[in-house]
């Protein structure tokens, strides 16, 4: 059956994102006995250890597990909405979006901690909602992927032009850095920044699993068996602006996550969108994490983004969806 | 008791009128046949009456009640829609198709239990699908499509069963096979409203029809009334070729399904 297979394999998955948090805290410039940092961080005078451990490895640790998750969980959720295996936060305009919200906040935001990530949150839910009129509700793959480089494109043009008139071209590498998508340097304040958006989000994802199912039918006759398809269209609109929002507020554009993960996932449990759901939260996760252990471990000098990583394994990828989904497109 | 009772129902849809002071009546047990030609408005009032489309003017009632008293996913357990044009936009399997109609008996966080299994199972007796229950959707024919999407809607054990052209992909065989699944859900104390354009099938299996012309009604009541000369040649334009002395003999079905080897009788299946 493959209900139980599903319930080994969150298991299995589970297992492995234990495992790598762990390993993450482990890496870095100095090999950390975790254990005596462990034990320090929780006594009176914080140490060497300790301190890296809970200010340096312990928030790009979270982070990086609740970016990653929500990356997967949106994608997941994106492609059962749209019905379309290759919709996901980057191609249909929340992370490209979130980037310019971002970005506009930080050149005209008065820098209260609260307005980079909502605007993140808003400027991912314009883009999203605008790809969406732009192909309209019956869109195929080259619809949505011709709005969606419309959009991406229109941000980016946006987010040309601040850098181009930034006064300081210190604050332009900042920018640009940050756009590459990266979750080093982080600190707890920055997780506690991403962690209330993203938790929101995630609450209103809870719950959608059987409406997404019965939306493999098409919209009509899911309609026919219950299923309130406009408040459940702005509900996932909204979770994954939330989330993708908080999440690109802090770490930048991590790409492709949210569209290779689910697509991965998805034979293992018989292609049903909903319990597709939980499977890609973990999957993102462990994605996340583990591209972000493998840039650790390149030699001592290369600082090499997270958000280069996933761009150059997911841009393949995605080719290779494209290629494939033209048998599945009606 | 009426199980549907709708009256003056009528709808703009683009800027155009669709249905204008359309009564549709249908009772427990009953196989009601709506026909008309193309862009009578027969699919919009299946759509109407499976709460999909709001109709802009008229009165919809479910067992008495005005139809907005149920809630949709209530409505979704009584009566079930099978679309024309129906897919499936994931490969998914035919068992995992097909369990998608007890959808609206489940909660947000209630498992299938045994009762929906069996329905299921029974949903897939019925329609022959047992030897296919492991197969994709996606590699199926469009006679076994037309099957599994028919076994959805019947796995949700609805009061009534909204069809629109499910016999259209379909060989003569498959064609009887699927009426007769329609009519046995009546006489088992179900209701069916069925679009249909093959005028035999509907005189032969349809307790009464109801001929839809340019968004109105032009007649409704048994076979032999609705199929008159006057209106077939009124709504299709078309008559009746010259030597058969009467309607009925032109539209008497001449199949019958026997069972064949490969293929079990689907009556004696369930």
């Amino acid at each position: 059956m493959p209900e139980q297979r599903g319930r080994w394999l969150e298991g299995l998955l589970a297992l492995l994102l234990a495992t790598l948090f762990i390993t993450s805290l482990f890496i870095g410039s100095n090999p950390l006995p975790l254990w005596q940092a462990a034990v320090d961080s929780l006594g009176q005078d914080p140490t060497v250890i300790s301190l890296i451990l809970t200010e340096v490895r312990l928030p790009r640790a979270l982070i990086a597990l609740f970016a990653g998750a929500t990356l997967g969980l949106c994608g997941a959720a994106m492609q059962g909405l749209l019905r379309n295996p290759l919709a996901s936060p980057g191609l249909v305009g929340s992370s490209s979006g979130a980037a310019l919200g971002a970005v506009l906040m930080i050149y005209f935001g008065s820098g209260s901690w609260f307005q980079v990530p909502l605007g993140g949150i808003l400027g991912s839910l314009g883009a999203t909602l605008l790809v969406y009129l732009l192909a309209g509700r019956q869109a195929g793959s080259v619809t949505l992927i011709l709005a969606g480089v419309a959009v991406n494109s229109l941000a980016l043009a946006v987010i040309s032009l601040l850098l181009n008139l930034a006064p300081s071209p210190y604050a332009v590498q900042e920018v640009v850095l940050w756009m590459l998508g990266s979750i080093s340097d982080l600190s707890l304040q920055d997780f506690s920044i991403l962690l209330p958006g993203t938790l929101l989000g995630w609450l209103l994802l809870v719950g959608t699993g059987r409406s997404l199912d019965a939306l493999t039918l098409g919209e009509e006759t899911a309609r026919s068996m219950g299923v309130e398809l406009t408040r459940l269209r702005w509900r996932i609109f909204i979770a994954v602006a939330l989330a993708v929002g908080s999440a690109v507020s802090v770490t930048g554009s991590i790409g492709f996550i949210g569209l290779v993960v689910p697509h991965l996932m998805r034979p293992l449990v018989g292609f049903l969108p909903g319990r597709l759901l939980p499977l890609s939260a973990l999957g993102g996760a462990i994605l996340l994490l583990a591209a972000d252990i493998s840039v650790r471990l390149l030699p001592a000098g290369t600082d090499v983004k997270v958000g280069v990583i996933t761009a150059l394994v997911g841009a393949p990828f995605f080719l290779y969806l494209v290629i494939r989904s033209r048998r599945w497109q009606p | 008791m009426n199980l549907i009772s709708a009256s003056g129902i009528g709808i703009r849809l683009g800027g155009r009128s669709i249905l204008q002071q359309v009564d549709i009546d249908l009772q427990q047990g009953e196989m009601l046949g709506l026909i008309g030609p193309n862009g009578a408005g027969k699919s919009t009032l299946l759509k109407i009456l499976s709460g999909i489309l709001q109709p802009d003017q008229g009165r919809l009632t479910f067992r008495g009640q005005p139809f907005s008293s149920h809630d949709r996913s209530t409505r979704a357990r009584h009566i079930s829609y099978l679309s024309q044009q129906g897919s499936a936009h994931w490969p998914i399997t035919v068992r995992q198709l097909v369990a998608l109609g007890r959808l609206p008996h489940l909660g947000p966080w209630q498992r299938p239990g045994e009762r929906d299994r069996l329905a299921i199972e029974q949903a897939m007796q019925a329609t022959d699908l047992l030897g296919l229950a492991a197969r994709s959707v996606a590699t199926l024919s469009g006679g076994e499509k037309a099957r599994v999407l028919l076994a959805r809607a019947l796995a949700g054990e609805p009061a009534i069963l909204l069809a629109d052209e499910p016999v259209a992909a379909l060989d003569p065989a498959h064609q009887l096979d699927v009426m007769t699944l329609l009519r046995r859900h009546c006489d088992a104390g179900g209701a069916v409203v069925v679009v249909l354009h093959d005028l035999h099938l509907a005189a032969h299996f349809c307790d009464r029809l109801q001929l839809l012309h340019q968004g109105m009604t032009l007649e409704t009541g048994p076979a032999t009334r609705v199929l008159s000369e006057a209106n077939l040649q009124r709504a299709y334009g078309i008559g009746i070729r010259a030597g058969i002395p009467s309607v009925e003999q032109a539209l008497a079905l001449a199949w019958e399904r026997r069972p064949a080897a490969r293929h079990p009788d689907p009556a004696k299946a369930g």
